[in-house]
């Protein structure tokens, strides 16, 4: 455990020397006091669209960045020879790979509780009134998601490069979040194999849109009954755990050698 | 030369900012720039992007009226998945009401900043403006704007003519509806056959209006109009003989008018049933 922990503070000292948090809050931040500028024609209109749209800005640029970040480790460490010094002290490649993970993860938890708080704080200057347990619940799915996509691009980075891991990662958090939901409809038009693979796809594939609940905030529908908020949480854990595990059963096998450029 | 290598780079990078900020200038709206650049490669570049834009924008809108209820398709199978999210996203059809309505101006507002030829919005932000936020003189500027933005759109005159005879300034309102009149009557419409219902509506409703505005000689001839594009209509070709003779009713022209006007929002998703959803 506590070899875990120094692989996670390793990660901290890095997501802080670097500038990409910094510049993608600002971004955020910019973004969303600019929204506060917009004149909807004269009426006093609650600001609702605020937090849509800066809960928009906070999905995306939190999974841009745990794509990027993600894809950076592994390839990071073994172009910088650095893997060599950590493997031959005494912490195992499991131990590693968790305190890569866990590192990535609770990094992202704090720059993405910035992110709510900058987008509901504005919010809350303007008059919209939310209930806070679903802004709760919204941002334990958000980071179970990011829990999910770090753990995949982990995964991508133990065969690819770092550009190439994190253009993986991407298609793949696309494919799971905007195209799987619509196969049900797309396969009113589809027939034969095609048919049967896509319906194949859509059972086995991890769906990520169960992890955006922002309309329930949103549209004031009130918080997600307790046992299907659990569930969710908990097939986010599974998938996680999964990405985690085949990440491990290639990362254990990987043999090193010097120059390589992954 | 040394000092050159330094200063270069600068220069360099000084240049590529100006060339930058001149193009974003180029892309600011100012009524004389923007005639003499509409047909320029960046705005024709941009073009589609920003109705791109403006189109979700105004979808986003819709979303809002229907309280976050998302379009229901059609889908070839049931899951557990579509059930799960199902019940994270509930599926429902309820319209929003009284100030929730305003919720739906912000992204309305998007629309036409991003695409100020996105007539729609500007139609549906003036509808609800003057309704149920009980705002017409807001809805009249809103429009306004829009006129001066698509000065060719009879949609928007036809509005104004709406906006104007609520507010009991009916002089403005038949010069705003001749204005529609000489606009729809181009053969260049995007929709021609709402095009020729809205120009039957109009010629109906200025007949009418002339009438409460005592011009006998303009209702007499929107009339004729009319009744040259739809002879066979009894109840106009009488109206046109008492007319001629100078019987003038212009109360009941007023309540006709009043009658005629009187809009109903008609809610766009075929899917729900709205004689026993609402």
């Amino acid at each position: 455990m506590n070899n875990i922990l120094i692989i996670t503070q390793t990660v901290w000292l890095e997501m802080v020397r670097r500038k990409d948090i910094y510049i993608i809050l600002a971004l955020q931040a910019f973004c969303t006091f600019m929204l506060t500028s917009i004149s909807a024609f004269g009426s006093e209109a609650p600001s609702s669209y605020i937090m849509d749209i800066g809960l928009m800005l906070a999905f995306l640029l939190s999974i841009g960045l745990a794509i990027i970040l993600g894809s950076r480790q592994l390839p990071a460490e073994i172009r910088s020879g650095t893997i060599f010094s950590i493997l031959t002290k005494p912490i195992s490649r499991m131990e590693f790979l968790i305190g890569k993970w866990l590192g990535l993860w609770t990094g992202m938890l704090a720059t993405n509780l910035l992110f709510y708080l900058i987008v509901s704080g504005v919010t809350l200057t303007r008059n919209f009134s939310f209930e806070p347990t679903v802004l709760i619940q919204v941002f334990c799915l958000h980071a179970m998601l990011l829990a999910i996509i770090i753990a995949v691009s982990l995964f991508f980075t133990m065969f690819f490069t770092q550009g190439a891991g994190g253009a993986a990662t991407a298609i793949f958090v696309i494919l799971c979040y905007f195209i799987l939901p619509r196969i049900p409809h797309l396969l009113i038009y589809e027939q034969g194999w095609r048919a049967g693979a896509l319906w194949g796809i859509y059972h086995i594939a991890p769906h990520l849109e169960l992890f955006d609940m922002r309309a329930r905030v949103l549209h004031n529908w009130g918080a997600l009954d307790i046992g299907t908020f659990l569930g969710t949480m908990a097939y986010g854990l599974i998938i996680t755990a999964a990405f985690i595990g085949f990440s491990w059963a290639l990362f254990r096998r990987k043999y090193f050698k010097r120059g390589e450029q992954l | 030369m040394k000092q050159n290598g330094h200063i270069l780079p600068w220069i360099g990078s000084g240049g590529l900012y100006l060339i930058a900020v001149a193009a974003g200038a180029l892309l600011v709206e100012v009524p004389d720039l923007k005639t003499q650049l509409a047909d320029t490669g960046a705005v024709y570049i941009l073009g589609p992007a920003r109705e791109l834009l403006s189109k979700g924008l105004y979808e986003r809108a819709d979303v809002y009226f229907h309280k976050g209820a998302e379009y229901v398709k059609e889908e070839a199978f049931e899951s557990i998945y579509q059930k799960w999210l199902h019940e994270i996203h509930p599926i429902k059809h309820v319209h929003a009401e009284g100030a929730e309505i305003e919720e739906i101006m912000p992204w309305l507002r998007l629309a036409t900043k991003s695409n100020p030829h996105n007539v729609e919005a500007y139609l549906v932000a003036s509808y609800w403006l003057n309704g149920a936020a009980g705002q017409p003189e807001t809805a009249l500027q809103v429009i306004n704007e829009a006129i001066e933005k698509n000065p060719d759109r009879y949609e928007l005159f036809q509005e104004k003519g709406r906006l104007l005879l609520g507010l009991h300034r009916d002089d403005e309102a038949a010069s705003a509806l001749e204005s529609a009149l000489a606009f729809v009557a181009r053969p260049e419409q995007d929709d021609p056959e709402q095009a020729a219902l809205d120009l039957s509506f109009i010629l109906t409703i200025q007949s009418f209006l002339y009438e409460a505005l005592g011009q006998q000689e303009q209702a007499i001839r929107t009339t004729e109009v009319f009744l040259s594009i739809h002879p066979d209509q009894p109840v106009f070709t009488k109206r046109l003989e008492a007319l001629r003779y100078g019987k003038m009713d212009p109360e009941h022209a007023k309540e006709r008018i009043e009658e005629l006007f009187v809009k109903n929002h008609e809610c766009s998703r075929e899917e729900h049933d709205h004689d026993n959803d609402h």
